[in-house]
């Protein structure tokens, strides 16, 4: 079990610096000078060489990446060219509105679709002509459109919950649970879908398989069988796939925390984009790409948890 | 999946192969509803798109500032917007950057990934597992991240964008195609090709591509899909063809502004993006049952002559009432399952009874319903068969009556069951110490310490020594005879009264046959429990039981107690079953003799008796009319005409003595 994490763990190396290195390389080939962007287009040239020489842009890029590198191993990502803001404290704040909003819809995908997939498996006929609509629904809607359906439905209209806005944890946690509660919603969907399917496909499998029939002729009651015994046979795939979601959701939290206008780094990573601010969007590819590694290893020893096959290698 | 566009769509379970895309497939696909509509609805979009002045009401731009807003109206049929313009237009022209990004996508996609992915299959080795390394590597991009960095490179150069987005889509797709290759690689026909001596990308791309076209379809439709989930989505955060100019997602964007005021133009710019999502979709998966179905061939529509439920068979015979001495008495059992839409009798009228402490065998060869019979009597009979008459009695009780809370109670309580591939019935994710303990207290309140000890008390029972040590081993980790042991040592949790062991030996070799023989020998001895034991094999019975009981085509054909029938068969069948047993065989040199023909399938079994098509002795009589069993002395009984004269006439074949 150590060695899959550590041979997992030197394999995220390759990813991350990999991440870090083409966004760097992408971002410094951006069009636009970061030394206009600060000064304006009326400063002289030593005004906007000093810039440079401070910002390190007049070594080449390779410099100006091991440089990023030194420090980014130390903890440090640098400053943010619009507002001087430490990159480090400034992602800090808006790690956890994405963290909550992603994880909080990975667990709905997952709790929503295991129990419709698991449905389906067992049930049929019309329970699982239905999982098998919804599923295609969840599909087919766009995350944006249902993110503003849901705000029309339950805040403009409903005025049950807040239509946008975000409120940290710390100040209230009922106020934190509302304002969180639709984005999750959003995100989910189209998760439950994907994961209702395998969930399905993985439970048909495992209750054909032999030892189910054993559990039966054993007198284990029927909950046991379905959702102790198939469900953990089943859920290899079912792993694998809220690993790939995770990644996926990272990417709709962009779009999600721009309906919701959430303080986000997907709202973060779209304003930094547009503004060529390279520090903060280098934290950014970073934070995420570390953000999928720590998602692969949790996956790993999920795995060993429900698979000692897996454990022994 | 929507805008959160996981790679993992894609993933979708697609068939291992499919044939070639040919003018037969097109009509299959085109005679599924979902599929013609489908198609219907995407082609109307796309001429739409292409003859969009031709068929537009209006200019795309042109704002009807008089009626912002309106609904639907002859003029404007899908209504405006706030600036008056007409929605169908805007939608109809939005179409055209959608299907131009759509087409970049999937082009780049299918460009890089399909070489990839047919040459990674093939190939195999080393190259293989360079390209899935990456590929694991290149699934963990978040794409929205990367293409927002793309866009702010390229100062908005859409094109390049949804290039980078093909490149994303790759890994997945190169995946699926990698294992519709693989499936196919070791077909016959790559190995002729190969002899043939065709250069590989020559197999490749005339063999192996054509196999895999339905999963390469299929991901096409599903990489569309995502493709318009995603670029809309950019068009929504403001990204892609700039207003005024329109497309799908800036339309859902300007009407989320007037939202408060007329919520119409976001449901038809969202309809239109949902419609096309779901079009791909719904193709896509039809795409693939086609192909499924080709793969695995028509449903047989074949014996449509059989009877089904079978003829009023033995009605003549009323059931006899159960015995009431009996531990297990079964009256008048018959099974059915259901095979190609009609229900077909798999056990007849079968009528026999296990006393107390009594080892029963039950005899015949691979598909007379031995295992149909054995698990009717725990109701655990598979594929949707059942039980559709007669009565099952156990210790005073119908079996048939029981709830489902009784039943389980029942079920390794009362009778125990264990099965012919010990490994197998195992859960591979539990240590056996937990399923020991998980039988256990199904069957009584016990602390989980008690349970333990009782596990090891079991296991002790079924001579497993170290039995601590075999506790915390997986199932994976047991030899064959220590599974069928732990498997016995779960059946014997609730002390069942009766033990069906159905072919416990038959998946073990020979020495360990005899300790697991040996052992249900002396379990049955130290418990006193009854055991029924199914084998095909004669020796397996003779080591153990007291009566037995010979299955043919679905009934109990004879029944006697094991000596006098090893001794003097009265039944044809018996007497051939007897004949060609292994152990019977004294003379190595001499080959072994065979029943001639095979055990007809339920649905054609013959009038009259099930065996006469086989059989030295048949004469008329025997297909005129159902034969019912005759009894014989010494408590024996046989489903023959001839039983007398078998019976009176002839001497041993004397099979099975032991081995």
């Amino acid at each position: 079990m150590t060695r899959l994490v550590i041979r997992r763990l030197l394999l995220a190396i390759p990813l991350v610096f990999a991440v870090s290195f083409i966004t760097f390389v992408l971002v410094a080939l951006t069009p636009g000078n970061p030394a206009v962007d600060l000064l304006g287009t009326s400063a002289g040239k030593a005004a906007y060489a000093a810039v440079d020489r401070q910002l390190g842009f007049d070594h080449s890029i390779w410099v100006q990446y091991w440089h990023w590198l030194e420090h980014a191993v130390q903890g440090n990502l640098g400053v943010s060219l619009l507002n001087q803001e430490s990159v480090v404290t400034e992602l800090a704040q808006r790690l956890p509105v994405t963290l909550a909003l992603v994880i909080g819809a990975t667990l709905v995908a997952a709790i929503g679709g295991v129990a419709l997939g698991t449905l389906s498996a067992t049930h049929g006929g019309i329970a699982g002509r239905s999982t098998d609509v919804f599923a295609m629904l969840g599909f087919a809607i766009p995350t944006f459109w249902l993110g503003i359906v849901l705000v029309d439905l339950f805040a403009v209209h409903g005025h049950l919950l807040p239509a946008t806005g975000w409120v940290p944890l710390g100040q209230s946690l009922w106020g934190w649970i509302k304002s969180l509660l639709l984005p999750v919603v959003t995100l989910a969907a189209g998760g439950i879908t994907a994961v209702t399917k395998q969930t399905r496909d993985a439970m048909r499998e495992a209750l054909s398989r032999e030892f189910i029939d054993a559990l039966r002729a054993d007198g284990v009651p029927e909950w046991r069988v379905v959702y102790i015994h198939a469900l953990r046979n089943a859920a290899i795939p079912i792993l694998t796939l809220l690993g790939t979601i995770f990644v996926g959701l990272l990417g709709g939290a962009v779009i999600v925390e721009q309906v919701f206008t959430l303080p986000g780094l997907g709202s973060l990573a779209v304003s930094a984009t547009q503004a060529h601010d390279l520090p903060v969007v280098e934290g950014i590819a970073v934070y995420f790409a570390l953000g999928v590694v720590a998602v692969n290893l949790v996956v790993d020893l999920l795995y060993g948890w429900v698979n000692p096959k897996v454990r022994l290698t | 999946m929507s805008t959160v566009v996981s790679p993992d769509v894609i993933e979708r379970a697609t068939p291992p192969s499919a044939p070639p895309v040919t003018p037969r497939f097109l009509r299959r696909l085109i005679r599924r509803p979902s599929a013609a509509i489908s198609l219907g609805v995407l082609a109307l979009i796309v001429l739409a798109a292409i003859f969009a002045p031709l068929v537009a009401p209006d200019s795309p731009n042109y704002a009807d500032l008089a009626h912002p807003l309106a609904g639907p109206t002859l003029a404007h049929p899908l209504g405006t917007d706030q600036l008056g313009r007409d929605l169908l237009s805007r939608l109809i022209y939005g179409a055209r950057p959608a299907i131009v990004e759509t087409l970049e996508v999937v082009g780049t996609t299918l460009v890089l990934g399909l070489p990839i992915g047919l040459m990674s299959g093939f190939i195999g080795g080393w190259f293989d597992r360079m390209v899935m390394q990456v590929i694991d590597i290149g699934m963990a991009i978040p794409a929205m991240v990367v293409i927002l960095i793309v866009l702010s490179v390229f100062s908005n150069d859409f094109d390049i964008a949804m290039i980078a987005l093909g490149i994303l889509l790759v890994p997945p797709f190169v995946r699926n195609i990698r294992g519709a290759v693989v499936a196919v690689r070791g077909e016959l026909f790559v190995d002729a090709a190969r002899v043939a001596g065709l250069s590989p990308p020559r197999i490749v791309f005339r063999h192996v591509l054509p196999r895999v076209s339905g999963p390469v379809l299929v991901q096409a439709t599903l990489l569309s899909a995502i493709s318009v989930l995603f670029t809309s989505g950019l068009g929504y955060l403001g990204f892609g063809v700039q207003p005024p100019n329109p497309s799908w997602g800036t339309m859902v964007g300007n009407a989320q502004q007037v939202i408060n005021e007329s919520s119409w133009p976001l449901v038809a710019a969202g309809g239109i993006v949902g419609i096309t999502v779901l079009c791909l979709g719904l193709l896509g998966d039809a795409i693939r049952d086609v192909s499924v179905e080709s793969w695995t061939g028509p449903v047989a529509r074949s014996r449509r002559h059989s009877v089904a439920l079978a003829a009023p068979l033995d009605r003549e015979l009323a059931p006899r009432e159960p015995n009431a001495d009996a531990l297990l008495s079964v009256r008048g059992l018959r099974v059915a399952f259901p095979r190609q839409g009609r229900s077909v009798l798999v056990a007849q009228d079968v009528d026999f009874d296990i006393y107390p402490g009594e080892a029963v065998g039950l005899i015949g060869e691979s598909g007379c319903g031995k295992t149909s019979v054995a698990r009717a009597v725990i109701r655990l009979l598979r594929g949707g068969g059942e039980v559709v008459g007669g009565r099952i009695v156990v210790g005073g009780r119908d079996v048939l009556a029981l709830d489902a809370n009784e039943l389980r109670r029942f079920r390794g309580g009362e009778v125990g069951y264990i099965s012919q591939e010990p490994q197998i019935s195992l859960d591979p994710t539990f240590k056996v110490g937990a399923l020991l303990r998980e039988a256990i207290k199904c069957h009584s309140d016990m602390s989980r310490a008690a349970a333990r000890a009782r596990a090891v008390e079991l296991l002790e029972l079924v001579r497993l020594p170290e039995a601590k040590h075999v506790l915390a081993l997986y199932p994976h980790e047991l030899s064959g005879g220590m599974a069928q042991r732990v498997a016995l040592a779960r059946a014997l949790a609730g002390r069942p009264r009766l033990l069906i062991a159905d072919e416990p030996t038959t998946a073990l070799d020979v020495t360990l046959q005899s300790e697991i023989l040996g052992l249900l020998r002396s379990l049955q001895q130290e418990t006193g429990m009854a055991l029924l034991l199914v084998s095909h094999d004669c020796w397996v019975i003779s080591e153990l039981c007291q009566r037995v009981l010979v299955m043919y085509a679905g009934q109990v054909v004879e029944q006697a107690p094991v000596d006098a029938l090893f001794d003097r068969p009265a039944h044809p069948y018996s007497e051939r079953l007897l004949l060609s047993d292994p152990g019977s065989v004294t003379d190595d040199a001499q080959p072994l003799p065979t029943i001639p023909g095979t055990v007809p399938a339920p649905e054609d079994w013959p009038s009259g008796c099930h065996f006469r098509e086989r059989c030295d002795h048949a004469s008329a009589a025997c297909a005129a009319a159902p034969i019912p069993l005759a009894e014989l002395p010494g408590g024996r009984e046989s489903r023959c005409i001839f039983a007398h004269d078998l019976y009176d006439g002839h001497s041993t074949p004397s099979g099975c003595s032991t081995r």
